[in-house]
């Protein structure tokens, strides 16, 4: 446990509503989604200023006391969870939308707005943030610069590198640094916000952000398609590339999606087919929209579709992209559990990718699942079992490794857009260049010396 | 590691199974009204769950702040019908407060109030009616109809507004059987079930309820055997003992008839739930499963049962040229899935026009026992449901449930809004 003396100063510093450290709260601060990673901190701190912020870390740092940065704990890898124990940093009382600029294009927004808060902000103003990672509900702006997240959109917007312009971190020993700025363009030495995005806290903390957005299209529409073969499927998605269209969003899953969402939004989806896409176009002018998704229709039919529809633009297809969002996560009733990876792999070799993943799956004899961003050739193999079956979660764990090395095999890498975490650090010296991986851990220890930022995360 | 602590309460061995369904994604953190105000993870339902979690693990114990982090949940359900997969929270909370009572005890007050008042209808009445003839020495009246009550009962959050209590009871207004006027034929027998508030505050409620039925070839029987429903008891403090009690009065009070009408979408629910929550023999699961098929809410009466058509519903006199607004309880929405129906009657009145406002599903955050303890937090939640009223343009907002109407009469008088609140059924004719 923490010293007396130090929670006393972390009291001084952030006020006494701010500084948890009943066992109760350590036990809510504990969680994860997947049992292994979960820790209690020490102490829980909510600070509401960056002020308070970079007292709290120049405390931390003095004393050596790991601290875990964390918003909406929405990682499924261990990121935000304080498996050394020391301060659980929450930022999400840190949640104000600072600017909404929609004729700059720029926002200004504290590390702790909620994601869906940030996006129901800026449709108001008739703008757009693109990087939309299915955990909107409890991503935090910190949370996904940290993990550079994006979702759906990235086939199109690409991930929230593209959008983060400039950063307030406070540093480990506590000193604020402003990095980047609020212009669209820079050519102005290094891009320490890009260096931040994708840290996992490892270097700092995030504290506030300037975000640029992107007008708001005003039209949308999603084309569904059914297949018998999820391979069948994903030949479909260079075919639409191919005829020059890039869709706003492109998903890619497989029966078990299709039966979880038919769950959570009684979509009423073909349950006999084995594969879906969902891919969305969008743009200004509705005669456009319209017509690039009845060419993505046609190309479905021809690509081996046993069925494809357009759905109604409004709440139809908002329920579609909700059971999307949200589908994941709704076979975990009953004590079953499923572990969500992570990987990319070029688009082309997805359906290799998915079988070789079925062989994995058959060796260790565990059930796997696929949806993924395929237009990006992000892929989240979703694993299942048993939270009271021990020797079955051995074997999945087997599985993912397995399955890691093969995506690595293909040309791919180990994450995506969740962040490696603690899960995953044994696997990054397998495809980043040795001199590059040397690079990232003395930039670690410049910044962070005492190695007090979220230890045991990206490194072992 | 399972711990041996003495105060270690059955309801864990029921509740292993639950606490694996919530995954830890956290999507409640955009839903749980309590969560936006106070931004702190244990007032979420993952931060309940993970309690609950450790708890059953042996590496927590019931604790003073163990039982108020269970108490800080308005049972709104919002996380709940929100959850991917489908956890409910606020019946493990239910489950959680029951087993809190048992390892802890039920606080002196409440078990004063619960075991030795409300379980008692003349008696809670006499206690009522004591303080409501006293209630001039302690504070004027104040604009309108609502009074500050600081003695009725500090039961209601200090320095909340409320109305004044009935000058007559509903009870003592209405006979036991009411039958349909001369020359309308009866088409239906029902019972009406009054909860407390309704007898006590909103009498008019019932009368309008009984006058409506009545008029439209319903006979209403008001069982005086009838107590509280319990909603406070044992959802609320998790007195289930007493709230079995309660239960099977209510159950013997309405045994000669198969419709049992609400006009309080909390004790619509909580009669509901007896079968959930109270259930301890065999013979208690069937009483209270049958009991429970019989509750019907008002507007889902008329519209889904009597069908009555459009021409039926006729403003009353002070409902005329009204643009009225309807507050969702979340006890009529979220629990009885009662959406439709009252806007259908409202929608149906010529000389009332209804505006939907945002969010009219979002709680008042009333929440009876909750509000007591946490009157400020109620406020506050309170605070984001009167922007939604006034982004309506409506006159008066129009609910279902009086303990929402006490929030809201608080809330609106509080910021001297100009907005009436009215029960549905003193919309009608």
């Amino acid at each position: 446990m923490l010293k007396p003396e130090v929670i006393s100063q972390l009291i001084k510093i952030a006020g006494k509503e701010n500084v948890l450290t009943s066992k109760e709260e350590l036990a809510v601060h504990a969680t994860h989604m997947h049992e292994q990673f979960v820790h209690p901190p020490e102490a829980v701190v909510l600070p509401e200023t960056t002020q308070q912020v970079a007292g709290i870390m120049k405390l931390a740092n003095e004393h050596k006391i790991p601290v875990t940065p964390r918003g909406g704990s929405a990682s499924g890898h261990g990121g935000s969870t304080p498996i050394y124990g020391g301060i659980s940093l929450v930022l999400t009382r840190m949640n104000k939308i600072i600017t909404i600029e929609e004729e700059n294009l720029i926002a200004i927004v504290e590390a702790g707005v909620i994601l869906y808060d940030f996006q129901v902000a800026c449709a108001k103003k008739g703008v757009y943030f693109p990087p939309d990672p299915n955990g909107y509900y409890s991503s935090t702006i910190g949370g996904i610069i940290a993990n550079n997240s994006s979702g759906p959109s990235s086939i199109k917007y690409g991930t929230c590198r593209d959008y983060v312009t400039g950063l307030e971190v406070v540093l480990p020993t506590g000193e604020i640094m402003n990095v980047g700025g609020r212009l669209a363009k820079s050519a102005s030495a290094y891009n320490l916000a890009q260096l931040f995005t994708g840290s996992e806290g490892t270097l700092g903390v995030i504290t506030k952000a300037i975000l640029k957005l992107v007008p708001a299209n005003p039209f949308r529409k999603t084309v569904t398609a059914t297949f018998n073969d999820l391979a069948l499927a994903s030949t479909n998605i260079s075919k639409i590339l191919a005829k020059g269209i890039l869709p706003f969003k492109l998903e890619l899953m497989d029966d078990y999606w299709i039966h979880s969402m038919n769950e959570v939004r009684h979509l009423g989806l073909p349950e006999d087919a084995n594969a879906l896409l969902f891919i969305e176009c969008n743009g200004s002018v509705q005669e456009a929209v319209d017509k690039e998704a009845e060419i993505i229709a046609d190309i479905c039919r021809k690509g081996g579709a046993t069925d494809v529809r357009v759905p109604k633009v409004g709440k139809e297809t908002d329920e579609l992209w909700q059971a999307r969002a949200v589908g994941g996560y709704a076979n975990q009733k009953a004590g079953r559990k499923s572990h969500s990876e992570d990987m990319c792999v070029p688009r082309t070799k997805i359906p290799e990718f998915i079988q070789r993943s079925k062989e994995i799956a058959a060796k260790y004899n565990v059930s796997v699942s696929f949806g993924g961003h395929a237009g990006d050739g992000a892929t989240h193999p979703q694993f299942f079992y048993d939270a009271d079956d021990t020797a079955y979660q051995e074997r999945v764990a087997k599985a993912v490794d397995e399955q890691i090395e093969c995506a690595i095999s293909l040309g791919g890498i180990v994450s995506s857009e969740h962040g490696i975490g603690a899960q995953k650090k044994k696997f990054i010296s397998k495809y980043l260049d040795p001199k590059a991986l040397d690079m990232m851990k003395k930039i670690k220890a410049l910044f962070d010396p005492n190695n007090i930022m979220n230890p045991g995360k990206i490194w072992e | 590691m399972i711990s041996t602590s003495s105060n270690r309460p059955k309801q864990l061995e029921n509740l292993k199974k639950r606490i694996r369904t919530c995954m830890d994604c956290g999507v409640c953190m955009s839903f749980c009204p309590i969560y936006r105000e106070t931004i702190r993870e244990s007032a979420l339902a993952r931060g309940k769950n993970a309690m609950v979690r450790a708890l059953v693990k042996g590496e927590l114990e019931i604790t003073k702040e163990f039982a108020k982090r269970m108490n800080e949940c308005l049972l709104c359900k919002t996380c709940a019908v929100n959850c991917p997969s489908e956890t409910n929270i606020p019946s493990m909370v239910v489950e959680m407060r029951s087993a809190i009572v048992e390892a802890r005890g039920l606080p002196l007050a409440k078990r004063l109030v619960f075991r030795g008042l409300m379980k008692n209808r003349k008696l809670f009445g006499s206690v009522i009616r004591l303080a409501s003839s006293f209630q001039w020495l302690f504070m004027p009246k104040a604009e309108g109809q609502v009074r500050h009550l600081p003695l009725f009962l500090s039961a209601l959050g200090k320095n909340r507004r409320i109305p004044p209590i009935a000058k007559k009871f509903l009870r003592d207004q209405v006979p036991l059987v009411n039958s349909p006027p001369k020359g309308v034929p009866t088409r239906m027998k029902v019972g009406l079930f009054i909860g407390c508030a309704t007898e006590f505050i909103f009498p008019q409620v019932g009368k309008a309820a009984i006058d409506f039925l009545t008029k439209n070839g319903v006979e209403v029987i008001v069982p005086r055997e009838q107590g509280c429903c319990g909603a406070a008891v044992y959802l609320g403090s998790g007195d289930f003992k007493t709230g079995r009690e309660m239960a099977d009065a209510n159950v013997k009070a309405f045994k000669d008839v198969d419709k049992v009408i609400t006009v309080c979408a909390t004790c619509g629910s909580a009669l509901e739930d007896y079968a959930e929550f109270l259930a301890d023999n065999p013979e208690r699961a069937e009483a209270y499963k049958e009991f429970g098929a019989k509750i019907k809410d008002i507007s889902e009466f008329l519209v889904d049962e009597l069908k009555l058509p459009a021409a039926a519903y006729q403003a009353s006199a002070v409902a005329k040229g009204l643009k009225v607004t309807w507050h969702d309880p979340c006890h009529l929405n979220r629990y009885q899935g009662v959406t439709r129906q009252p806007r259908e009657i409202i929608k149906s009145i010529p000389s009332v026009e209804f505006r939907e406002m945002p969010d009219a599903d979002r709680c008042c955050g009333m929440a009876g026992t909750f509000s007591i303890y946490y009157y400020d937090l109620s406020q506050k939640i309170a605070n984001k449901k009167l922007d939604s009223i006034a982004a309506s343009g409506a006159d008066a907002v129009v609910t279902a449930c009086p303990g929402c109407m006490i929030q809201l009469m608080d809330a609106i008088s509080r910021h001297k809004m100009p907005q009436k609140v009215m029960h549905i059924m003193e919309l009608l004719e």
